[in-house]
């Protein structure tokens, strides 16, 4: 009678199935439009004049464009590089939450820690922040809590990653746009690149002869790695005036041990000396290693991995120490 | 037709194999400890082997990096991975044999997950005995080892009088998967040290030196001669409990006498180098497809071209990409698991004629 026999479906079945259907685009419609309506308001924002920092719009690491629209009074760091740079651009007073690995400057002891690989979502959100900067090296494992935290409608601006010194001054400015000290941030920059090109200058007084052949471990045996090309302390080392036994290698190497002997470098340097005991003696104690020129003549030296690592501000004081102990005599 | 009797001679003559796997073990130690990173040219290599380890009066002096690459990295390292690989296979192969299931590896027992427990927390913990020193990780690793085995046996006992060869498989089971999740618990709480336990987790014989030789060898030593012991009863127990029984064999005694010696190389072997799969569990395997089942003599020819096979493995896991080196466990597998198929294939053809 109905359209029973020709559709094969019951009148029952039909308005059941159209219910759930209009029900579930209902509700993807009703996504769908709330994350279109904050697209529309967060880009109301303004461009920024010349006399005026905020409201500001920055294009991020991953590509973003980013609107701040005032001063960030409530700041949310996810890698100690960030803090480091916040705090020294004189922002520190700010910074609400920083990740679990945050070690300097002394002040971060007391503040809230929002998670170390993985940030706790819950807990950034619940600080409230106006600014969360986060990171290219860690953003894509992130990428969901970044996600959340956006939708929430708190303003994620995703901080380059540095391979290299031009890197971090662009990574400087571009926190100091972000947190208003655009001054601060081109000081900072200047100071650094002044303090480099002093010991740039100083190493031209290292002679073809006098050049030391360095291998830096920053793990301890038997993972030894060592940082190659597109590395901050390959950078270094350049500098400085000092030829990286790893340094025609990609990245963060891992040599073999009759290549390091065959290397015989004249420096040792490790950064693995924080979490490992006496890294001086275990280097000195390895057999086979006896005639090496480094071990002979005691040039075993630890730095702190934090200054030749972390893309911040500190990264002059690593081009420092590893200088001195490198060249004492030019450096010191 | 020829070739199929050359084949059967050939099997079934065991002087033989017996020249052909230490052939192969010479062999891969002598290409071992020629190749590597650093070229030693010949000449200077024979000098350096005769100086120092024939002791004959060569007049030569060789160069000092070469005699200390030669006979402190890689002649240690090459001995290092012939003890571990001897160990794995002769371990596997008894394992295989009394547990009755061609699966059974030297980790089926969770030996080796209590050795890794033993060596990941001592690095994760930054454990240093003051009189160990930096052997802190493999002597800890043994202990963790040796205590994993007793309470393996002393549950399987409790569960089971007659201790049958399931009721161990399935004890095994559960003390690896219990000890593999604090390694996993270890790997996520640790900050540095994650590259170093992963390496460790992978397998290496690198930069480990004569120490760790000293280390492994009495329990190679112990645990192979006792294993090679009990080849007869491996035999008999290959038909069944009862039937061993009924032959003769004190099921009991030597049951626990293998799985004890076999836990115990495996214990060191692991200490020692870390977890090096696919050694164990494959090539008893291949022996038994191309000399058959017999343990007495399928033991001892595990244990050399098991020796034979990883040096040839780490040869190559510090070749392939020099002078930076990959884990030898990978090379384990990649090599390993082709050659087997190949044998298998071999095999099969040659049984459907």
């Amino acid at each position: 009678m109905f359209k029973k026999a020709k559709w094969g479906i019951s009148m029952k079945k039909l308005s059941s199935l159209s219910a759930v259907l209009l029900l579930s685009v209902g509700l993807m419609a009703g996504c769908g439009d709330s994350s279109k309506e904050e697209n529309v308001s967060t880009s109301k924002g303004n461009e920024p004049t010349a006399t005026q920092a905020f409201p500001v719009t920055i294009k991020d690491a991953a590509g973003e464009e980013v609107t701040i629209e005032k001063e960030p009074k409530k700041i949310v760091s996810l890698i100690p590089s960030n803090t480091e740079i916040v705090f020294e651009l004189g922002a520190g007073d700010n910074v609400v939450g920083v990740s679990d690995n945050d070690n300097y400057p002394k002040e971060v002891e007391n503040i809230e820690k929002i998670g170390g690989m993985e940030m706790n979502t819950e807990k950034v959100i619940s600080l409230e922040p106006d600014l969360v900067l986060a990171h290219a090296s860690n953003a894509h494992n992130g990428s969901e809590g970044i996600k959340q935290l956006k939708e929430v409608g708190i303003p994620v601006l995703v901080v380059n990653d540095s391979q290299n010194f031009e890197q971090v001054y662009k990574s400087i400015e571009m926190i100091g746009q972000a947190t208003g000290e655009n001054e601060a941030a081109e000081e900072l920059v200047q100071d650094m690149q002044e303090d480099l090109k002093e010991i740039e200058e100083k190493a031209k007084a290292v002679t073809e002869q006098d050049r030391k052949k360095v291998l830096i471990e920053v793990s301890p045996a038997p993972e030894i790695y060592s940082p190659g090309k597109n590395t901050f302390m390959n950078e270094m080392l350049q500098m400085i005036g000092a030829d990286n036994v790893a340094g025609d290698l990609e990245g963060w190497a891992k040599i073999d041990e009759e290549s390091m002997i065959e290397a015989n470098p004249d420096v040792i340097v490790t950064t693995y000396g924080y979490y490992t005991e006496d890294p001086v003696a275990q280097v000195k104690s390895r057999s086979g290693w006896e005639d090496v020129t480094a071990i002979k003549q005691e040039q075993i030296y630890d730095v702190h991995s934090d200054l030749v690592t972390r893309s911040g501000p500190r990264l002059v004081e690593g081009v420092e120490e590893l200088a001195e102990a490198i060249y004492p005599n030019i450096f010191n | 037709m020829l070739k199929q009797s050359i084949r059967t001679s050939l099997t079934n003559n065991k002087p033989l194999a017996y020249i052909i796997a230490v052939s192969f073990l010479l062999f891969s130690m002598m290409v071992g400890i020629s190749i590597g990173s650093v070229s030693v040219p010949f000449l200077t290599l024979f000098q350096i082997l005769g100086k120092e380890v024939f002791h004959l009066p060569i007049a030569a002096q060789p160069d000092t990096m070469f005699t200390n690459i030669v006979m402190n990295i890689r002649l240690p390292r090459v001995l290092l991975a012939g003890l571990v690989g001897a160990s794995l296979a002769i371990a596997g192969a008894a394992f295989q044999g009394l547990l009755r299931n061609p699966l059974a590896d030297p980790y089926t027992l969770g030996v080796s997950s209590g050795a890794s427990v033993g060596a990941v927390a001592t690095i994760f913990l930054g454990i240093s005995i003051p009189v160990l020193g930096n052997f802190t990780l493999p002597i800890l690793s043994v202990v963790f080892s040796i205590i994993t085995i007793f309470c393996v046996l002393f549950f399987a006992k409790k569960m089971d009088r007659s201790m049958k060869v399931e009721t161990i498989i399935l004890t095994g089971i559960i003390f690896s998967s219990f000890l593999s999740a604090f390694i996993s618990l270890m790997i996520a709480l640790t900050g540095e040290e994650l590259r170093q336990i992963i390496g460790w987790l992978m397998g290496s014989v690198s930069m480990r030196g004569w120490s760790y030789i000293v280390i492994i060898l009495p329990f190679f030593v112990i645990g192979s001669l006792t294993l090679m012991m009990n080849t007869q009863e491996l035999n008999a127990m290959t038909f069944g409990e009862n039937r061993a029984k009924h032959l003769g064999v004190n099921v009991q005694r030597r049951k626990l006498t293998i799985l004890i010696a076999g836990s115990v190389l495996t214990g060191a072997a692991v200490a020692v180098s870390g977890t090096i799969g696919f050694v164990g569990l494959v090539i008893p395997h291949i022996i038994r497809q191309i000399w058959g089942p017999d343990h007495k003599h399928l033991l001892p020819l595990s244990l050399l071209i098991g020796s034979g096979f990883l040096i040839l493995a780490d040869l190559v896991a510090r070749m392939v990409i020099s002078p930076s080196e990959l884990p030898i466990g990978v090379i384990t597998s990649l090599i390993g698991a082709p050659a087997f198929a190949l044998i298998l294939l071999k095999r099969r053809r040659q049984g459907e004629r």
